[in-house]
């Protein structure tokens, strides 16, 4: 057993610790005595009409440019009208406040001459979950409504003008969904205290204005600022700046992209344009758009309905989300694999009967013309489109150096350009089918995705990724929107290193020569497919393609047409693709015609 | 003795002081939760939190009756299985508790989420009650320090997990206490004061980035007016603008203007609802009737029949203390901002019933005092 002074002294700890804590609530007592009745009145003068108002400025949102310095996405200021809640607030249940707030939007609603745009349902939602924010009674006010705001109202206790960006597309629909929209975002952001009230800010809801949000988007800053009764000396409390997001330079033209939706007209279609050297999109045009000015801040329902409703689907961006057989302007590519993996001769001919028997005992399958082109060389089968020295030739090498050539040139995956929602397309293989239909790819299929049909599925912006190859020699570039970001409006852009480097597919130069050569004459040849979109003073190569679709009573076609110019030293690959058309004669030649003359033309203006 | 009138003895050797204490602390709570929660009469009448306040006190009060009815040396048996149990629930809330405010604390009951961390508080005082409380162990000797201080470390790692500093702030403070009543020597105090000061640095180190930013800010508020601070110069305002007598319940502009933000005012906040709309006539009051609980568990600790029992009221005396000291001192720009509740007045189901639950073993403590 202890002794019993292990208790006394216990007794006496505890007696100390006792003293300890009660003299720590003496010392708080006697702060609280100092705070509160000492320099109380000080408090008291501060908080005098609760004066404070904390205001948050998201940082402006930065700017989108196409390549020559023309905004096609910007900001502009707003001015509204705007509640400060709490300064409005009356003791008692919150109904006082809300009456009064209402009495006092409808004299203003009076003097200003604009109906009241709140309900008190929105009052009390806002006065009851963000009463720090300021609440907007009337926004983007003219200059009538602001003079009659000065003259006859003013700033006063709770209410004041408030200055807000907002984004316009000054083109309207030009490169609507490339671009996309931006929307009203959330309110918290990672990092700041749960909490913190805030005004929501801009965020990208799509397109670039999604993908680039990090970049575009500026970082918050705000103000602490001070109001004496008078409501008119504002005194800074504190404040910190906003930081501007950056401004994106496009590798868009959008006097081209503007053009290209121009031809594209009433149709359902896309055309892309490229530039071969580095490939740089200079157009990425599609056709039906909408105007992305109805699409923020907030899309309206009467918009989203016709936009979802309408069967051709406008908030698409086909060239990249979109996929189709690509028809005859697969054939020069299948050709370029008999020369560059099988050493084919170009010279080798084969004979047009105008059928051909994939399989012994098969259905036979024709080729465009009934009566056969007769012997053609490669040169000549890329001229006249013939399905049959497709055919003979695949049967010739086998599908796997087509199949090589294919994957070289990025089919059946993204190309990597920075929309969203690209897809893949499809380059079918043994394993593709198996898991698919549970067999392997027979010969009619072979037969059938040489002339571009069947199962193989390409994108636009694939055919015009591998046009601009065709035309600069096997060099593979990532397709690229961007040119770079500037930090302000004084800095200079710098690239982006974001994208993967160009490479060399090590095509020998006379091969691909003869494929060029192939595809100029389908253009300047007396014979050609594409004869009709010669201009007059350029040499250039192409190929159409035209492939069918819809039930017999309904026949569609879907037209396509590419194209490199000019054929030495090309400057510019492009597809033209009208989804639904009456056949490449009518949809996409003229309208590569059209584009051609106003790129290079010499009497046409660009 | 007839058997209802067994079981009520108990009832008639309570400390009568520390319920009316209690009660009143409670009642104050009540109100100024009211007070911060006006605006927000249109919300159902069962969501608003003067009413689940109410509903936790009314399942606190026979826990805090039950426990100080149950013999406390009944416990001593059972540290094994309680220290257990303590480690595992905090083990188990790293895994599957749900994450408030970047804190993994809480255990989603549904109707109301548990913090596992209350009830490890109180289980640990028991623990070491029952370990330095042992007649036969020799509190004179520097070994005494090492099983303490092991049984505090793992619990209190386990709470930083979460992490939850101002909890886990709680613990080295308990058993500091817990030993120096139980007969520790001077030498052997001083140096765990300084092993404590020599850690401040290593705690710096593995602090999260918002933690130290809240202790440069209280260094230097004009680091981030707009945010950080925000909470603390409006929460002084609140105080200071108070004067003597306050501008009457309800009518704090601090408050209700929504200055003081409304998610922390009836919690971590109350007192300054308090010292703005009472004063420093209100605000004295409450720090007077803690003092007096304060005493009221001294008290139980100076007569309590045996050591294990003495160092429980010991350590429960301390964990409140703290609690109150800390947050009075945060809500006034005296210490930066932790989060920690005030016992028995802030908003909060869990620790309400755990704080009632920890006061009630005090009162088993009282009643079988000599």
């Amino acid at each position: 057993m202890a002794a019993p002074g292990k208790t006394d002294r216990s007794r006496l700890r505890i007696r100390l610790m006792l003293g300890i804590l009660v003299a720590l609530q003496g010392g708080l007592m006697v702060f609280l005595w100092n705070l509160q009745v000492v320099q109380g009145h000080t408090f008291q003068e501060n908080i005098r009409r609760q004066s404070l108002r904390r205001i948050r400025n998201p940082g402006s949102r930065g700017r989108i440019l196409d390549r020559n310095g023309i905004p096609v996405a910007d900001n502009r200021a707003s001015v509204g009208i705007a509640l400060y809640l709490e300064e409005l607030r009356l003791p008692g249940s919150a109904s006082n406040t809300i009456d009064r707030i209402e009495a006092l939007l409808d004299e203003v609603s009076a003097k200003i001459e604009l109906p009241r745009a709140l309900t008190r349902e929105e009052i009390t939602t806002h006065y009851r979950h963000q009463r720090l924010l300021p609440l907007f009674a009337w926004q983007d006010l003219d200059d009538a409504a602001l003079a009659r705001w000065a003259e006859r109202v003013g700033p006063r206790v709770g209410l004041d003008l408030l200055t807000e960006t907002v984004r316009t597309y000054p083109y309207g629909d030009l490169l609507a969904q490339t671009l996309g929209y931006v929307g009203r975002g959330g309110m918290a952001r990672i990092g700041e205290e749960t909490y913190d009230f805030q005004l929501p800010e801009l965020e990208g809801k799509s397109g670039l204005e999604l993908v680039l949000d990090d970049q575009l988007r500026g970082e918050a800053g705000g103000e602490l600022v001070r109001i004496d009764a008078s409501m008119y000396r504002y005194n800074l409390e504190a404040s910190k700046e906003s930081v501007p997001g950056q401004d994106v330079k496009l590798t868009i033209d959008a006097r081209i992209q503007r053009f290209c939706e121009r031809i594209l007209g009433d149709e359902t279609g896309s055309i892309v344009v490229m530039d071969p050297r580095n490939g740089e999109v200079l157009a990425l045009a599609t056709s039906p758009r909408y105007d992305l000015n109805d699409m923020t801040p907030f899309i309206s329902n009467r918009v989203w309905d016709r936009l979802n409703r309408d069967p051709r689907r406008p908030m698409i961006n086909r060239p990249v989300r979109e996929q189709y057989p690509p028809g005859s302007i697969i054939k020069p590519v299948v050709c370029l694999a008999g020369l560059v993996e099988s050493d084919v001769d170009p010279e080798t001919v084969f004979n047009c009967s105008g059928v051909y028997y994939p399989a012994p005992g098969a259905s036979p399958m024709h080729c465009h013309n009934r009566f056969g082109h007769g012997p053609l060389t490669m040169a000549e089968a890329i001229e006249r489109s013939c399905n049959v020295y497709m055919w003979r030739l695949a049967e010739e090498i086998g599908y796997d150096p087509i199949y090589k050539v294919f994957k070289d040139l990025g089919l059946g995956e993204k190309t990597g350009i920075e929309t969203d929602f690209e897809v893949s397309g499809i380059l079918p293989t043994d394993a593709w089918k198996k898991a698919r239909y549970n067999d392997r790819l027979r010969k009619g299929d072979i037969a059938n995705l040489v002339i571009g049909q069947g199962f193989f599925n390409v994108t636009v912006m694939q055919m015009a990724n591998m046009t601009a190859t065709l035309a600069n020699g096997g060099i593979l570039h990532t397709p690229t929107l961007l040119q770079g970001f500037r930090a302000s409006e004084d800095a200079p852009f710098t690239a982006s290193d974001a994208r993967n480097p160009a490479k060399d597919l090590q095509w020998n130069s006379r091969h691909i020569e003869t494929i060029r050569r192939g595809m100029r004459d389908v253009v300047m040849s007396p014979r050609g497919t594409a004869r009709a979109a010669q201009v007059e003073g350029l040499v250039y190569g192409g190929k159409t393609g035209t492939a069918q679709y819809g039930s017999r009573d309904n026949r569609r076609y879907r037209s396509w047409m590419i194209a490199f110019a000019p054929y030495d030293n090309p400057t510019v690959a492009a597809v033209v693709l009208i989804d639904s058309g009456l056949g490449s004669g009518v949809d996409a030649t003229p309208r590569m015609k059209l584009l051609m003359q106003a790129l290079f033309g010499r009497s046409d203006d660009g | 003795m007839a058997k209802p009138l067994r079981l009520l003895t108990p009832l008639l050797r309570m400390d009568w002081l520390a319920v009316l204490v209690t009660g009143l602390l409670l009642l104050t709570g009540i109100t100024f939760i009211i007070s911060a929660g006006s605006g927000d009469e249109t919300t159902q009448l069962l969501n608003r939190q003067w009413v689940r306040q109410v509903v936790f006190i009314l399942i606190g009060i026979p826990v805090y009756f039950g426990v100080a009815a149950i013999d406390y040396r009944w416990f001593k048996d059972a540290v094994g299985v309680i220290y257990a149990v303590c480690v595992l629930l905090l083990v188990g809330v790293l895994i599957v508790g749900i994450e408030i405010n970047g804190s993994k604390s809480w255990y989603d009951l549904g109707f109301v989420n548990f913090q596992p961390a209350e009830l490890a508080k109180i289980g640990l005082v028991i623990t070491l009650a029952a370990y330095l409380g042992d007649p036969l162990r020799n509190t004179r000797h520097p070994r005494i320090i090492v099983v303490p201080l092991l049984m505090t470390g793992l619990i209190f790692l386990l709470i930083l997990q979460q992490p939850d500093l101002g909890t886990a702030m709680i613990l080295p403070c308990v058993v500091m206490s817990m030993l120096f009543v139980a007969g520790l020597t001077w030498r052997m105090i001083g140096f765990l004061v300084l092993l404590g000061a020599m850690s401040l640095p290593l705690a710096w180190s593995v602090a999260q980035p918002y933690q130290k930013e809240r202790i440069l800010v209280f260094i230097n508020p004009d680091r981030d007016p707009l945010n950080t601070s925000w909470n603390m110069q409006q929460s002084k305002m609140a105080v200071g603008s108070g004067g003597l007598a306050g501008k009457g319940i309800g009518q704090g502009t601090q408050n209700i203007l929504g200055f003081l933000p409304t998610t922390v005012a009836p919690t971590d906040f109350i007192f300054s609802v308090i010292a703005e709309e009472k004063g420093f006539i209100g605000s004295a009051l409450v720090l007077s009737l803690y003092s007096t609980l304060f005493a009221c568990l001294a008290r139980t600790a100076l007569r309590a029949s045996d050591n294990f029992g003495r160092l429980i009221a010991v350590g429960i005396l301390t964990m409140l203390a703290v609690h109150v000291t800390i947050n009075v001192a945060m809500t006034i720009g005296l210490m930066p901002i932790v989060g920690l509740p005030l016992p028995l007045v802030s908003y909060g189901g869990s620790f309400i019933v755990s704080m009632m639950l920890a006061l009630g073993l005090v009162q088993s403590v009282h009643v079988r005092r000599t």
